[in-house]
């Protein structure tokens, strides 16, 4: 046996030890113009007896909207601790009470964990105060996303493993019947 | 000739490292098949490129090349693998701007002022490597008074910036490149979106894939000052994969895909 034979056995070694989960929540609510639109949220975390566990920002896709939304893991300034958010990004979002941005650029928060290993089902809540900007020459599409609001959205989570995050990740939802 | 912002969206991706020639590099092809699987029913009209220089690269990386080689097949390996991706840096380094690199950033450069010039909106895709070259190049362009004109995004050669398993925030990149270009007072901003997986080695210098702790790889290139006129995202992603594969599974992963959906769209 010679040494590519061992590294390529290692890697695959490496791989095969690691389970891979999908988190899935599909909803119906309003849009941010609106519109009462499905909703697509997923994440995905993976864990390794070598690594630990790593996980994706939640992500959250509108039909007929091709803003793509992430809840990323963050640490709170000045602080050790973490957070899930929404980075607003200028230009793009606003404030739903003003025309900027809120100073701290956070656009929404995920309540139910501060890591997003930690974070699972059997549901989540989560906040959005921020609009998205209209009248770009540049935006080709439909840049609407979930409606801001005071009340956090609760939505139930469906978990499932994978072997494939390709294949297995749920997409935008169709547009179709809003044509 | 202005961008129009109506026409087709192009996507120029730059590859990293690879082996083979030119005629082997097909990750466009990857990224446009990402694109439209992720894009489902929404219109919108775009295509993919691929900005080939392995050949040039091949030169240029040769040293690097040959000692992988060696190292795979050396029992001693393991202790010199950290060396072997601190050399991967001094190749880049050193070239800075003269040889391979110095073409290979011309190449770049005359490739994004091309499609400029057809008017169509461009947004790059950069793998490993390859993000370094385009993001020298980004601002270099940046620094033209002719290009990148804050308050008109017509006058932008590139609308956007998408990194994959990027070793830009290692020291050996960091160094040279002290910040981005700054875009101007007020208006527009440049985005730029970094995707890197904890335990891809070539992100975190470890070449046993110890997962990075930090949340800022890309981000170090901004103050916390603003004014630059810069958006920068590092999005650290799981790409259900370990190590060295993980390096490579960005090109077909979702998360990806929806976001340069995003990107292109506006």
């Amino acid at each position: 046996m010679n040494w590519k034979t061992v590294c390529v056995g290692i890697v695959l070694l490496l791989a095969g030890c690691a389970t891979t989960t999908i988190y899935t929540s599909h909803f119906e609510a309003q849009n941010s113009a609106g519109q009462n639109r499905e909703f697509v949220l997923y994440w995905n975390t993976t864990t390794s007896v070598f690594s630990g566990t790593k996980a994706s920002p939640v992500t959250l896709l509108t039909q007929c909207s091709s803003r793509t939304i992430e809840y990323e893991e963050r640490p709170v300034a000045g602080q050790s601790a973490t957070q899930i958010v929404f980075r607003g990004e200028p230009g793009f979002d606003t404030s739903a009470d003003s025309t900027e941005l809120p100073p701290s650029g956070v656009c929404g928060r995920v309540l139910s964990a501060d890591r997003l290993q930690n974070l699972s089902g059997p549901r989540i809540q989560f906040t959005v105060s921020c609009n998205p900007v209209s009248g770009d020459p540049f935006t080709v599409q439909d840049n609407n996303y979930l409606q801001a609001r005071d009340i956090p959205y609760i939505v139930d989570i469906t978990a499932m493993k994978t072997k494939d995050l390709t294949t297995d990740t749920p997409h935008r939802p169709s547009c179709t019947v809003h044509n | 000739m202005p961008v129009n912002p109506r026409n087709p969206r192009k996507i120029l991706v730059v590859h990293g490292v690879e082996t083979g020639t030119d005629a082997d590099q097909h990750q466009d092809l990857l990224i446009h098949d990402l694109v439209a699987d992720r894009l489902g029913d929404l219109d919108i009209s775009f295509s993919a490129e691929l900005y080939r220089y392995e050949d040039i690269n091949d030169q240029a990386l040769a040293k690097y090349k040959l000692l992988i080689d060696l190292i795979i097949k050396t029992p001693v390996g393991a202790a010199l693998a950290n060396t072997a991706i601190d050399l991967v840096g001094d190749v880049v380094i050193a070239l800075v701007d003269t040889g391979p690199a110095h073409e290979i950033r011309e190449g770049l450069r005359t490739r994004i002022e091309t499609e400029f010039a057809a008017g169509n909106p461009l947004y790059l895709v950069a793998h490993s490597l390859g993000s370094i070259y385009a993001f020298d190049v980004v601002n270099q362009l940046m620094a033209q008074p002719s290009y990148f004109d804050r308050h008109d995004r017509t006058t932008w050669p590139v609308q956007g910036l998408m990194t994959l398993g990027s070793p830009i925030g290692l020291p050996m990149f960091r160094k040279p490149r002290p910040s981005v270009t700054v875009l101007g007072n007020i208006g527009n901003y440049f985005r730029w979106r970094n995707y890197w997986d904890r335990t891809d080695p070539v992100v975190s210098g470890s070449f046993y894939g110890k997962p990075l702790e930090t949340y800022v790889r890309a981000e170090s290139y901004i103050s916390a000052s603003t004014g630059r006129g810069w958006t920068i995202r590092d999005r650290s992603v799981d790409t259900g994969k370990q190590w060295l594969l993980a390096h490579t599974a960005y090109w077909t992963l979702p998360i990806v895909g929806d976001d340069l959906v995003d990107m292109i769209s506006s």
